[in-house]
């Protein structure tokens, strides 16, 4: 989590804007400064005016609607589903409209700290793979654990931190791949990740298999070449570990989940638009949400540290 | 006395066609050339798909890459010109007592020529294997083998039974005649004939084929196709399917050529046989 | 009867409703030569093609010395072996050679070996003039030629009966004659044979016994002389003047 302390002074002045939710009269405006490496020009970064980051104000897509996107299937515990699933909703697994889980709460706690309500927020899915990938997007703002990384932030804006996470193995109970205690000894299994993620990046450069790993377009793909025995284990973060060690492999439990490489811990952004006009006002609403505490409650009520082993 | 010669007979005549052929397509393609450079967001393009830098680093890789998808359609085709041709003698077997092997052979073609390769290759590289059946393989990479040899010699299986039946029933009877049995009639006379006259358009299909290796890139297993994609998704940038392009057209327009070669040698030994 | 070499007892045969031959009764002794003559679409060719069972029937028997191959069962095969024929368009393998056109029945379906078939297939070919054509495709060769290597082909098998279904009719005129010359030949030796012709010269001094086909059935049949010179039925008449009127005979 990147905080400055300009945002940590500012965020409750901000906070009280954002809940008057008018863009009128807002003298303070949050001249933070974009934080460290999340967007391209971090010096020459419009200074939002006083009430730019007013909701009538913000160049959404549609204006007074904020588009959220997000991956399809929609993952625990990120999103949940809805029970009975509604007609005609395209939603797999979980369903962003109903705002449980960790990031449909946190969207839903953006988009109120930009001043949008509930029936303003439309959801869209769109492809894990083309949101972090260079060109106009459909959406707004995205959340679907991207994870930050300096080449995906040239690309797309990248925000500010809302989850700091580590990588995990999920695999199946029989598999001998569950003795293994350390990294190293992962080297000599078959493992498999969605292609252009961080868990794929993880297993290249730490990992380092003597098996060439499988890639695939999708999560659901992988873990379906774990049920049918054809790799040995997934890389995937530890949340949705959980979730899919639980409810998706047949007889499935986490290997262990992975030691933070390189120094800095992985951390999710929201990815907008490169150079999107939104973006500095999508930082000044996750500091708000972090300085108020609704963050934690929101990764508390999702996010279950059931206790996984550790890979050394 | 003769007349004048008419004009394609001077030299100067020859000449001058090949001459404005010549100027009009510099012009043209200079045109075109000089249209798509000064476009605006070339430079854009340029960087995103043309990156000499990119292109260097990521070919190597897409190249050894390419090894599987080689050995995917090497396999393949061996294995779809026997079945297909299985399949098209089982449809044309005569007589009631084959009537069951008929049907099976028309549900067999009507169903692979129907039915997308993705959800084939879904089905049988996830699908199966999902099922943990003893004796089973889950290689992905036979899988699609499987998968791509049940498409193919569904098409294939047309193809040669297009070439059966373009042999004049004079052949057959010209066979039987002899004493020879449906099948010997099939085996020495119909078949060497049915299918030097398909090899166009198998080599067609076997240029599709080659195309669809990258089929098995969604049961995870890393070739060409997949390889572009991962490079592409680490560097953002879009050359490295540039190059993946070129390494198919590299492998395809030598065999597209090979078989407009061989189409226009048939049809000039045709018009001279008393076929 | 043990003299018949292939006799046809009340042949009907019909192609969907349009009936060829209506109650076609036919005996041909061993040794003998039986031209069949009349019009396109008399039927000539379709009963050929019965004999030999190329053509299913719709009513009657035919007996091959003896044996009744119209019978339920018959193996179809083997009694083609017995049996030669030469077509019109000589339809000859493209993708075999002369001498692989000949081998292949003798080898494939009599299990000769190739050394046997190949002798065999030579001698055939250095007595009909052909020798030096062996190793030609059938492309390479006139239609005269073409047709009497079809002869060879067939005779390899050394059938008991030759059948041949109007082998002239599609030749150009200079070449008929080498033709017909094997045909001749082969009589002199003593083959039974059955020949469909337009060539109604050649048919007056080869035959022993000449039918004529009108309306699928045989109208008429006799001696040559007594065909040719002092045919009985109008319609036998009419069809000798307008062959006499073609120049034909």
């Amino acid at each position: 989590m990147r905080t400055s302390i300009r945002s940590v002074v500012v965020v409750p002045i901000v906070l009280a804007m954002a809940l008057m939710g008018c863009g009128a009269g807002a003298s303070l405006a949050p001249s933070i400064a974009p934080t460290v490496a999340a967007t391209v020009a971090p010096t020459e970064a419009p200074s939002p005016t006083p009430d730019a980051c007013a909701a009538a104000n913000l160049k959404t897509l549609t204006a007074g609607k904020l588009t959220i996107g997000a991956d399809n299937p929609a993952f625990p515990p990120y999103f949940y589903s809805t029970d009975p699933k509604p007609a005609g909703s395209v939603w797999e697994l979980g369903d962003p409209t109903n705002g449980k889980g960790l990031e449909a709460a946190t969207a839903y706690a953006v988009a109120k700290a930009l001043g949008f309500t509930n029936d303003q927020v439309v959801w869209k899915p769109v492809a894990f793979n083309s949101a972090i990938q260079p060109g106009a997007k459909t959406f707004d703002i995205y959340l679907s654990q991207i994870s930050y990384s300096a080449d995906r932030a040239k690309a797309v804006d990248l925000t500010d931190g809302y989850f700091d996470l580590n990588q995990a193995v999920i695999s199946l109970k029989a598999n001998p791949i569950t003795l293994v205690t350390t990294v190293a000894g992962l080297a000599a299994f078959k493992l498999g990740a969605p292609v252009g993620t961080t868990s794929y990046q993880y297993i290249v450069s730490n990992i380092k298999p003597t098996k060439a790993p499988s890639v695939y377009d999708t999560l659901d793909a992988a873990i379906a070449a774990v049920n049918a025995g054809q790799i040995d284990g997934v890389v995937v973060d530890l949340p949705t570990a959980f979730y899919a060690s639980s409810q998706q492999l047949h007889n499935g439990v986490i290997v262990g989940s992975l030691p933070t490489a390189g120094g800095t811990v992985e951390h999710f952004s929201i990815a907008l638009n490169l150079n999107s006009p939104l973006t500095a006002c999508v930082n000044a609403a996750i500091a708000a949400i972090k300085g108020d505490g609704t963050l934690q409650s929101i990764v508390s009520q999702w996010i279950t540290s059931q206790g996984a082993p550790e890979l050394k | 006395m003769a007349g004048p010669r008419p004009p394609g007979r001077t030299r100067e005549g020859r000449q001058k066609p090949i001459l404005i052929a010549l100027a009009s397509t510099i012009v043209f393609f200079g045109a075109l050339g000089w249209v798509v450079v000064n476009a605006p967001g070339w430079a854009a393009v340029q960087t995103s798909f043309f990156d000499a830098e990119v292109f260097r680093a990521s070919l190597p890789g897409m190249v050894a890459a390419f090894g599987t998808n080689v050995q995917l359609f090497l396999i393949a085709e061996s294995l779809i010109l026997v079945v297909g041709l299985l399949i098209a003698v089982l449809r044309s077997l005569p007589g009631p007592v084959f009537f069951p092997v008929r049907v099976l052979a028309i549900v067999y073609t009507d169903l692979f020529r129907a039915l997308p390769g993705v959800l084939i290759i879904f089905i049988l590289g996830f699908g199966v294997p999902g099922l943990q059946i003893p004796g089973v393989p889950n290689d992905p990479f036979f899988w699609a083998v499987v998968a791509l040899t049940l498409l193919y010699s569904a098409y294939v299986s047309e193809v040669y039974r297009a070439g059966i039946e373009s042999i004049h029933p004079s052949q057959a009877a010209a066979a039987r005649s002899l004493g020879l049995s449906q099948l010997q009639a099939l085996r020495f006379v119909i078949l060497p004939q049915a299918v030097r006259r398909v090899i166009p358009p198998l080599l067609n299909d076997f240029i599709g084929l080659q195309k669809d290796t990258v089929l098995v890139s969604f049961v995870g297993v890393v070739e060409i196709f997949r390889t572009a994609q991962i490079k592409q998704s680490a560097l953002f940038n879009f050359t490295p399917y540039l190059g993946a392009a070129l390494v198919f057209l590299v492998l395809t327009i030598p065999l597209a050529r090979l078989t407009d070669w061989l189409v226009a040698r048939d049809r000039s030994r045709g018009a001279r046989s008393n076929a | 009867m043990a003299d018949a070499a292939v006799r046809v007892e009340g042949l009907w045969k019909s192609f969907g409703s349009l009936e060829v031959l209506r109650g076609i009764d036919l005996e041909v002794r061993s040794h003998e030569v039986v031209c069949l003559i009349g019009a396109s679409g008399s039927g000539k060719s379709t009963l050929l093609r019965c004999l030999n069972l190329l053509e299913p029937i719709e009513a009657g028997r035919i007996t091959l010395a003896g044996d009744d191959i119209t019978a339920p069962g018959v193996d179809v095969n083997r009694v083609r072996r017995r049996i030669g024929i030469v077509f019109q368009a000589f339809n000859l393998f493209p993708h075999m050679s002369v001498l692989g056109n000949i081998t292949l029945a003798p080898t494939r379906v009599l299990g000769r070996s190739r050394d046997e078939a190949t002798a065999q297939a030579e001698a055939l070919l250095g007595r009909f003039g052909l020798l030096d054509k062996r190793d030609d495709f059938p492309d390479r060769l006139s239609g005269g030629q073409q047709q009497r290597v079809a002869i060879v082909r067939a005779l390899a098998m050394q059938p008991e009966l030759m059948l041949f279904d109007e082998v002239t009719s599609a030749l150009d005129p200079e070449l008929i004659a080498e033709v017909l010359e094997v045909i001749r030949e082969l009589a002199a030796g003593g083959m039974t044979m059955v020949i469909a012709t337009h060539e109604m010269g050649f048919a007056r001094e080869t035959a022993d016994r000449v039918c004529f086909l009108d309306g699928g059935v045989i109208l008429e049949e006799g001696p040559p002389d007594a065909i040719f010179a002092t045919p009985s039925e109008p319609r036998t008449q009419q069809f000798l003047e307008r062959i006499i009127a073609a120049h034909r005979l």
